[in-house]
């Protein structure tokens, strides 16, 4: 039978015992005891690989609603999410119960579980998985009354809202979901993407609704759902609704990337996200002051997790790195965070509690003397550089991390 | 796996709905009145399995939208001029080209700088009272020992080229300019030093070093 895989090599090359060679963050119950937040790589390298391209989906520990942080890769990210052995012990999802495939699982997580995105840039390694499961990624009126009646996700949260499928009309904000972004990068996705050209404009059919933020303003998710304080108060302390973020401009090159600061509104805990950011080759740009503008919001005792990218090797030349980092650009920011952001009293002279959540590595196409993948590479480096004790995760596809 | 025989889907059939089975779901059905599209409705009288077709109202109650219906889609609306988000966006142009106008999450107005870039390392960009403004750059280092290029890329270069002043030299190291974009030779024939453009396979030479050329997003 030739259908049976037997034609194929296993190429088993991000996994055992490859993988072994660096720390992928960890799902376990002493790992995730102490954690208040979760995270899902869903693509965890930049470029090439169209598979696996730079998104993560994040929640908080109890919830099950996530938002996407950037969108390179999302269907093969969800897709392996939901083949995952331990899925249901961390996250309770309930499928209808024709759901048995693993694409009908992907497609029902991605309609009823994922709320937002939030988009750091334009490029589309940074949004190419949004465009292509939007057809699917919408949660149809119909849905609302599928028997037996799904109580979680956003079908459990319309419910808690005390809202009926009668009340689900084509402006309802939590049918459709929402692009968050700085206005240059929502203007591009908006006009060179959904266009009716690249792909249809499903957003001016009421499947998506664009939020523009902006640079340097706090926006509670509270006020990003246009229902009164009386209808929010009722989810007010659950994820997402619990957390304001602060955009703040970077410097990718020739474009303007995103730094999206999450705080947590009851515990204040905080978390970073960076879209691609670093040296530029072509244009001048304040990279590293930028930066700096966010590590001054942090409270470091506060701090829970940096997602920031480590595209390329230590060697890479200036001219070669077009807005992009390389382990000892982000061991010389871990430094600067210590001394930047709002220390406490006495102040922290480590960054042991933080998790350092490396994005964007370039897969290793070119020579190696030792045969290593990059992600080895990188994270040698990174750990030689590593003055401040920070927990440095180089993330594998689909594989929870409790943060 | 469900056991089909045991359940006896189809006695649960009705004159709108036929029931099946199998062993992966279990009972499902098929409606007899089915709907043709997103916009409309297909309804089954019980008694007579007759079906009526009506037309769905997209009326979100909204005063703020206007409601569609587009069969593939189904309903949607469209914000229209009593929407605060339409509202904000008429108010929020400040006549300045240089700033980029935009109406927020908030439905707030703010003015954000306007990120003038042409993608071209050989442009000055600026803007003014007309908008973005991208000007040539001139590369000319008035160097006379250096052949001025610019890259769309990189920006200015300057290739080293055979100086009309000649150096001195008695051996190769004599003749070492630090210059890492320039190979050299001592001709001991002249007693002079001979100087080349650094071979970096067809990309500019910048800050003592071959450009790689790979471009990455």
């Amino acid at each position: 039978n030739s259908n049976d895989g037997s034609n194929f090599y296993n190429l088993n090359d991000y996994y055992t015992p490859e993988n072994w060679n660096y720390y992928s963050g960890s799902f376990a119950t002493k790992d995730c005891r102490d954690a208040s937040y979760i995270t899902i790589p869903l693509g965890t390298t930049g470029g090439l690989d169209e598979g696996n391209l730079s998104s993560f989906l994040l929640t908080k520990k109890g919830s099950n609603l996530f938002i996407a942080l950037d969108a390179g890769t999302v269907w093969q990210g969800v897709r392996r999410l939901t083949t995952f052995k331990y899925f249901n012990t961390l996250f309770n999802i309930t499928y209808p119960s024709w759901a048995v495939l693993p694409e009908q699982r992907t497609s029902w997580f991605l309609k009823n579980h994922v709320m937002s995105y939030f988009i750091g840039h334009s490029h589309l390694d940074h949004v190419g998985g949004l465009i292509l499961v939007s057809p699917e990624d919408y949660l149809a009126k119909n849905w609302i009354d599928v028997q037996p009646p799904i109580n979680n996700g956003i079908m459990g949260l319309i419910r808690k809202l005390g809202f009926k499928p009668t009340d689900f009309t084509s402006s309802s904000i939590l049918q459709k979901k929402t692009i968050m972004g700085l206005p240059s990068t929502i203007n591009s996705i908006s006009t060179n993407l959904f266009n009716n050209q690249v792909w249809p404009n499903l957003p001016s059919f009421g499947r998506y609704q664009y939020f523009s933020l902006a640079s340097g303003i706090e926006y509670p998710f509270t006020e990003l759902v246009p229902y009164n304080a009386t209808t929010m108060s009722l989810v007010a302390n659950e994820f997402p609704f619990s957390v304001k973020v602060k955009p703040f401009e970077l410097c990718h090159d020739n474009l303007i990337s995103t730094s999206f600061l999450f705080t947590d509104s009851i515990s204040g805990e905080q978390i970073a996200f960076f879209s691609d950011t670093g040296v530029p080759s072509s244009v001048a740009c304040d990279w590293e002051g930028k930066i700096y503008a966010v590590w001054k919001q942090i409270k470091i005792d506060k701090l829970k997790a940096i997602y920031i990218e480590t595209s390329f090797p230590n060697n890479t030349p200036d001219s070669a790195m077009f807005g992009h980092l390389r382990p000892r650009d982000v061991m010389k920011l871990m430094d600067q965070l210590l001394v930047q952001s709002i220390q406490t009293s006495p102040p922290m002279t480590n960054l042991k509690h933080v998790k350092l959540i490396i994005e964007h590595i370039k897969p290793q196409v070119a020579e190696d003397p030792n045969g290593w993948t990059t992600q080895r590479v990188i994270y040698q480096q990174l750990k030689e550089a590593n003055n401040n004790g920070v927990r440095i995760i180089i993330p594998n596809q689909g594989d929870p991390i409790c943060i | 796996a469900y056991n089909c025989n045991k359940l006896n889907c189809s006695s649960k059939n009705t004159k709108c709905r036929t029931f099946s089975c199998t062993s992966v779901v279990g009972c499902y059905y098929t409606d007899k009145c089915t709907s043709p599209d997103l916009c409309h409705n297909s309804a089954c009288n019980a008694s007579t399995g007759n079906c009526t077709l009506t037309t769905i109202s997209c009326n979100d109650n909204n005063p703020c939208t206007d409601d569609f219906c587009h069969p593939g889609y189904g309903c949607y609306s469209v914000p229209n001029s009593c929407d605060p988000g339409v509202i904000c966006q008429q108010n929020c142009n400040d006549n300045d080209p240089c700033t980029y106008d935009f109406c927020d999450a908030l439905n707030i107005c703010r003015h954000s700088e306007t990120y003038c870039n042409d993608g071209d390392a050989c442009t000055l960009n600026t803007c003014g009272v007309n908008g973005c403004n991208f000007t040539k750059i001139s590369c000319d280092d008035n160097d006379p020992c250096t052949a001025d290029y610019c890259s769309t890329l990189y920006g200015c270069y300057h290739e080293p080229i055979e100086c009309s002043i000649k150096v001195p030299c008695n051996i190769d190291s004599d003749c070492n300019r630090n210059n890492g974009c320039e190979t050299f030779t001592c001709n001991l024939s002249t007693n002079t030093c001979d100087y080349y453009a650094k071979n970096c396979g067809g990309w500019p030479c910048i800050n003592n070093q071959c450009t790689t050329g790979s471009i990455s997003n």
